[in-house]
């Protein structure tokens, strides 16, 4: 069980790195400090409670963090050279994909946890009844992270690490690629290459597993509640997409110099 | 006949620089040579040679253009197959340094499959090897240069491997230190370890390896065993005492005397002859020793030596 041991050393390493811990504090701060306002006053984001604007700020600075994380996981080892010591180590390249995201995806586990634990603890001074549909929503979002991340960390396998964060940060938005393809399909700019590059444009959208794509809004969520199957369904497209994008990182890094 | 550990054959590498106009640097440019079981290789170049890019390639962490490359008779074995017979020790100890020298040890244990008491038994045992376990449980962060090479050292040695590929071992490293790996070198030989030992430190190589490889401008240009570098049957000194004047070319011997190289016994006995009949007296002749230093910059220097 190779990949758990490199589970172990992507974790030790994040939990370890101080610019994840500032951020993790800073995100920790701000979620709470919104969440901490009055729960039914409209916040100036529009007709939102601040505990669902709580959410959202906690969701971004998790979706930020899987980003960063994702960029910087085997980016990070190469650009220090410990990839040298870990790639001459029995372990095939797709184990090592694999690895550095369980270490995120535990780290971000973790960074939820303490999310949930703050949301509740504040619910519970305010008097709040407490909604265990949070926690749940919160861990849901665990596994479209772990697609985000891996889109980074194949970015950064393939551009520098700005290069790779802005991109992952692009193509993280549903709506980006969606309007693009709406957009070439509607218009006639291209002449003869408009269908072709409107085909292209959709196949792109719908390759790109969008953080959107995987993530069910507070809104939503509430409104079908915890229902077993679509989640599921959700968990395990996005596992798959996670998983494939690991296996071409790991071709990636198989063909690159290290 | 002795099997073949490691094998190079026409090795090409060339990388293409720059975005915009691309240049082609030809790192390699048909590097062969084989390394034997038992061996303890010596792999010598100037800087910019090739040897780095050798090793990357034999480690799979660099693609070679061209060129055939057998490691344990496999072509090309992929990281599973081969790091579990082999290990490496980067010139640079780059390794995570959050944590303890025992931690990274049980972590690299781990990953070449040993697990509960043999491992901690493996790394109590490389540690020893390598003088560090009294700062064992420090973080490696605090570890000084030789010290972190010597984790690196101990990392290399604890699958016990039958291939270790160490890049620059000596470097940087004290007396002592350098004293420190030949000695774990040595044992590890005695016991049948295949050595391939990329480096700078002529004199480390002169006593740790039986055989030798020169690799200048991406090319190996010689490759033979330290005792056939070093003694040179042709090559012989004579040291003698004379009561006048020395003979022509003699000069003057660290202790007392006078010391005259010849070529070849003829010259050496008619030298003889000349110091008897001038009243002089030969104190020792023998074959004259060439350090291995002398050679590398004789070999390296002389433009047409290509094999």
């Amino acid at each position: 069980m190779r990949v758990f041991v490199l589970w172990r050393y992507a974790w030790l390493r994040l939990a370890r790195a101080h610019y994840l811990k500032a951020l993790f504090g800073m995100a920790f701060f701000v979620g709470g400090a919104v969440a901490w306002t009055n729960t039914e006053a409209i916040t100036p984001l529009g007709q939102m409670s601040s505990l669902e604007l709580g959410m959202k700020v906690a969701r971004t600075f998790l979706w930020l963090a899987a980003v960063w994380i994702g960029a910087g996981a085997l980016a990070g080892e190469i650009s220090a050279q410990t990839a040298r010591t870990l790639m001459t180590k029995p372990v095939s390249r797709f184990e090592i994909a694999v690895g550095m995201l369980g270490g995120g995806f535990a780290y971000l586990a973790l960074m939820i946890v303490i999310f949930a634990a703050e949301i509740h603890l504040i619910c519970w001074w305010r008097g709040i009844p407490v909604d265990w549909r949070l926690e749940y929503l919160l861990l849901t979002l665990l596994v479209p992270l772990v697609a985000v991340m891996a889109m980074a960390q194949l970015f950064s396998l393939l551009a520098a690490r700005p290069v790779a964060i802005f991109f992952a940060v692009l193509l993280s938005f549903e709506s980006l690629g969606r309007s693009l393809a709406e957009r070439l399909e509607a218009g006639d700019v291209l002449g003869a290459f408009q269908q072709p590059a409107a085909a292209a444009a959709h196949a792109v959208y719908l390759a790109m597993p969008t953080y959107g794509r995987f993530v069910m809004s507070y809104t939503e969520f509430s409104r079908i509640g915890p229902a077993v199957g679509p989640l599921l369904f959700h968990s395990a497209a996005a596992l798959l997409y996670a998983l494939g994008i690991a296996a071409f990182s790991s071709f990636v890094l198989s063909r690159k110099d290290v | 006949m002795t099997e073949s550990v490691l094998e190079c054959r026409d090795l090409v590498k060339v990388y293409a620089v720059g975005s915009i106009r691309r240049r082609r640097i030809e790192a390699l440019r048909g590097v062969t040579l084989s390394v034997h079981r038992g061996d303890v290789y010596g792999f010598l170049g100037e800087n910019g040679a090739g040897k780095t890019t050798t090793i990357r390639c034999l480690l799979g962490l660099t693609h070679p253009t061209s060129g055939e490359m057998r490691v344990f008779g496999r072509d090309r074995p992929g990281p599973r197959e081969l790091f579990s017979r082999a290990a490496y020790c980067p010139e640079e100890s780059n390794f995570f340094t959050g944590i303890t020298g025992r931690e990274l040890l049980r972590l690299y244990g781990r990953l070449h499959g040993l697990a509960g008491a043999e491992l901690e038994k493996r790394v109590d045992r490389a540690l020893d090897e390598v003088d560090l376990r009294k700062n064992a449980d420090r973080r490696i962060e605090g570890y000084s240069k030789r010290m972190r090479q010597r984790v690196g050292l101990a990392q290399a040695v604890l699958p016990q491997p039958e291939l270790i590929i160490l890049d620059e071992p000596a470097r940087g490293l004290d007396p002592v230190g350098r004293r420190r790996f030949r000695d774990v070198i040595l044992d590890h030989a005695a016991r049948g370890t295949t050595f391939f030992i990329n480096s700078h430190t002529l004199s480390e190589v002169e006593r740790t390896c039986t055989r030798v490889g020169i690799i200048k401008s991406g090319r190996v240009i010689r490759e033979l065993a330290p005792r056939d570098l070093v003694e040179d049957p042709e090559a012989l000194e004579i040291i003698y005492e004379i009561p006048g004047e020395p003979l022509g070319g003699s000069e003057r011997a660290d202790g007392q005397g006078f010391r005259l190289r010849v070529q070849g016994t003829a010259a050496m006995a008619e030298a003889a002859a000349e110091i008897a009949r001038r009243g002089g007296r030969v104190e020792s002749a023998g074959t004259l020793r060439k350090s291995l230093e002398d050679y590398f910059i004789q070999v390296v220097g002389d433009e047409d030596v290509v094999s």
